[in-house]
């Protein structure tokens, strides 16, 4: 009998550092994927970036678990993500140049905004298709498959009114647990009926080749301690956001 | 649009999970210059590969995703049940996009328009309905244009024919920037060489 203790001790004492690092490691993580080619081909030094329409977009999550856009919030974590990847890139040899935003009064026809929108689409399917790991046997088998789409010629245009070489797409949502929601997951662990999350971060970014349309670079990142309402936390998010860049 | 641009997204991931759902069986490739048999009832062969869901007497196709190019097969579309599936018509709901036996083809047409509408989507047009002979059976096809909620502008077309009393339909459809005008000669190869079991 006490050998059994003993090894269901040293079992315990095994397996909680693993679950510890576990639960760490999702706390924090990345999905970078590119094309084959993409160390042979892809050089930013000296090139400009170009960020399109980037959306970002903080909440606060209350006692409920629903989320409420604050505005104050995102337009501080708007300018603090961009002065942060100017930073970065300007740091490695690179230069962003000023975001892309087609006029309001530019008709949904216009080939610009059909690039857009279009971009939006490629980035929704290789989300599908590489992150979600809904199988396309079209691109292969392999589970970590390199990226093979693209937005097509047409986006030279965007090349020629930016003057830029790579356009950049990102999407980041964070949310914050308010003060009721803190009291709830606490009261959820105290009474043993729920374990319930709070805020977190979640980005995704492509960059495309604004020379042939493809898409060289995609990553998605999730992170549940982020925080962007501080330069200090927009620098750390573009940091992993932009993670795998060959910069 | 930035609003638009998450409904998309959303829109994406959950059209991926009715995917995942919908799939009875792995996601297959069809491969090109072989004849293919799809839901028993039609039959093609494709210029080049495509990835094949199949689904209870249908299947979608697509290369890049079915957000960036898409065919949709469907077969044995009953009287009175809606054309992509949504039910049949009932007392309490008699009004829908429901197929019902002996309606003429610009009938079919409209009753197709608005089941693409209730998709979600906006600006729906359909035009240049045409008849076409697939071996004995007449067919019809009609150009369908619409858009997405982030103005994302699609085009393509839709075949269908009756059978038995049922209504069967191949829809095309993909982004008019790039997608459309690179795969649409391919499909149209493709549709060139459909023949219906008899």
């Amino acid at each position: 009998m006490p050998s059994i203790h003993r090894t269901l001790r040293c079992l315990l004492r095994l397996l909680l550092p693993v679950a510890l690092a576990l639960t760490l490691a999702a706390c924090k993580s990345t999905h970078v994927r590119t094309t084959t080619d993409f160390k042979q081909r892809v050089d930013l030094a000296g090139k400009t970036i170009v960020m399109a329409e980037p959306s970002i977009q903080l909440y606060e999550m209350q006692a409920s678990g629903m989320l409420e856009p604050k505005a104050d919030w995102t337009r501080l974590a708007r300018q603090h993500f961009v002065a942060a990847v100017d930073g970065f890139l300007t740091r490695r040899g690179a230069r962003l140049a000023p975001t892309l935003r087609p006029a309001a009064e530019l008709p949904a026809d216009h080939r610009l905004r059909q690039l857009l929108a279009l971009n939006w689409a490629v980035m929704g399917t290789i989300y599908t298709h590489s992150y979600l790991h809904v199988p396309l046997p079209t691109r292969g088998t392999a589970r970590r498959k390199p990226l093979s789409w693209t937005l097509g010629p047409g986006v030279r245009e965007i090349a020629e009114r930016t003057g830029a070489d790579y356009m950049l797409t990102l999407q980041i949502t964070d949310s914050y647990s308010s003060k009721g929601r803190v009291a709830m997951m606490l009261l959820g662990v105290a009474l043993q009926v729920a374990l319930l999350t709070g805020g977190q971060q979640g980005g995704i970014a492509t960059l495309v080749d604004l020379k042939t349309g493809d898409v060289v670079w995609f990553n998605v990142m999730t992170d549940q301690m982020g925080d962007m309402r501080d330069a200090e936390g927009a620098a750390a998010t573009a940091r992993r956001l932009l993670k795998g860049l060959p910069l | 649009m930035r609003t638009a641009e998450t409904r998309l997204l959303r829109w994406l991931a959950l059209a991926a999970l009715l995917l995942l759902a919908g799939c009875g069986a792995p996601p297959g490739l069809v491969r090109p210059n072989e004849p293919t048999r799809v839901a028993r009832i039609f039959e093609v062969t494709a210029p080049n590969e495509w990835a094949r869901y199949r689904f209870y007497e249908g299947e979608l196709w697509t290369i890049d995703g079915s957000a960036l190019n898409r065919l949709l097969y469907l077969a044995n579309i009953r009287d009175k049940y809606h054309v992509f599936g949504a039910g049949r018509a009932t007392k309490r709901r008699p009004d829908g996009a429901f197929y019902r036996t002996g309606m003429d083809a610009p009938e079919i047409e409209a009753v197709l328009r608005d089941a693409i509408t209730e998709l979600g989507v906006a600006n729906v047009r359909t035009s240049n309905l045409r008849p076409l002979q697939i071996g004995e059976t007449t067919a019809f096809r009609f150009d369908v244009a619409f858009d997405l909620g982030n103005g994302l502008h699609y085009l393509g077309n839709l075949t269908f024919f009756e059978r038995k009393e049922k209504l069967n339909l191949i829809w095309f459809s993909a982004p008019a920037e790039y997608y459309h005008p690179r795969d649409a000669a391919r499909v149209d190869q493709l549709l060139a060489s459909l023949s219906i079991r008899k």
